[in-house]
């Protein structure tokens, strides 16, 4: 992963808001990409005088809400036809996942924002809410709120942990991981409640 | 999902929450060991320009990037490291080791050198 997390440095640094934009577009698309840490790193070059931190935020914004946004239209014209194919298709069926659905679908638009500070489900987040039949125009704009916000604390971090960003990073990082942790065991708890209730 | 496996799965996720609050908390202590608040605090009143260290100087850092931020002039590093790569200074400093068959940690050291004695 350093050595992963090296190259897109370099990537940045020679080619800077172009590969900002091209770095979160991919990770917001769910490649495996450590694009929080690309980010926090940018603010950092740009408390540093090498890059514009306006710049910085309007490609990290404009990539996470692009990739967001292709994420949202592949799920809607493709997903279930794709996932039908490759033998995935008992999943629509699958009780759970229809409680989900419908857990998004009747609060569209905090799910929209909240997901958007946990970077390993947003991606997910955005396939769900396609499916969950939400309109394209409210999940642009919740998205963007969520971006806004999320890239303007990357922005302080960048900017007060400067010396530290790396170790900043890796507390992010793994703090994404927890988040995402709680939250899959969050639905679960729910439905496992609810079924218990229904079935007791 | 069967009774059963829903608990298992519940409880596998506990594991993995309790697994991951243990290395965040490990994260969060070593961050803030090697970052007191009142430092942070002087750095983001004066967050306009925050240099880098030299001995925080990595390969993957272009020479762009290190006349930028140390304020060389553009030809220093160029000249005292006799670079003919054409894409100077577009250049990491792992790659001009590469294209100069030299151990990237030499190199690195060389740069160091050279910033700490910048005219």
């Amino acid at each position: 992963m350093d050595a992963l997390i090296h190259s897109l440095l370099s990537f940045v640094l020679l080619y800077k808001y172009a590969a900002i934009f091209i770095i979160m577009f991919l990770g917001a698309l769910a490649l495996p990409i450590p694009s929080s840490t690309i980010l926090l790193a940018s603010f950092v070059f740009g408390s540093q005088g090498y890059m514009n931190p306006w710049l910085v935020a309007a490609a990290g914004v404009g990539g996470y809400t692009a990739g967001d946004a292709s994420g949202y239209l592949l799920a809607k014209r493709f997903g279930k036809e794709v996932l039908h194919t490759i033998g995935f298709g008992r999943l629509f069926e699958a009780k759970w996942f229809v409680h989900l659905e419908k857990m998004i679908a009747a609060y569209p638009r905090a799910s929209i924002f909240w997901s958007r500070f946990i970077t390993t489900i947003s991606p997910a987040g955005n396939v769900l809410a396609a499916f969950a039949g939400i309109s394209f125009w409210t999940f642009i704009a919740f998205d963007l709120a969520g971006q806004i916000c999320e890239v303007a604390l990357f922005y302080v971090g960048g900017t007060l942990f400067a010396d530290q960003w790396a170790q900043l990073g890796n507390v992010l990082s793994r703090f994404g991981i927890f988040l995402s942790i709680a939250c899959v065991l969050g639905v679960l708890l729910v439905w496992h409640g609810r079924r218990k209730r229904r079935d007791g | 999902m069967p009774n059963q496996a829903r608990q298992v799965l519940i409880a596998v996720l506990c594991a993995a929450m309790l697994v991951s609050v243990v290395y965040l908390a490990k994260d969060i202590q070593s961050f803030f060991n090697a970052n007191p608040a009142p430092s942070r605090h002087l750095r983001f009143m004066h967050a306009t320009s925050t240099p880098p260290t030299v001995d925080s100087i990595q390969g993957w850092m272009t020479f762009e990037y290190l006349n930028r931020v140390f304020l060389l002039p553009p030809e220093y590093m160029k000249d005292q490291l006799s670079i003919t790569d054409t894409h100077y200074p577009k250049l990491t400093v792992d790659h001009l080791a590469k294209t100069m068959g030299t151990d990237p940690a030499t190199l690195l050291e060389q740069v160091k050198i050279l910033l700490r004695n910048k005219p």
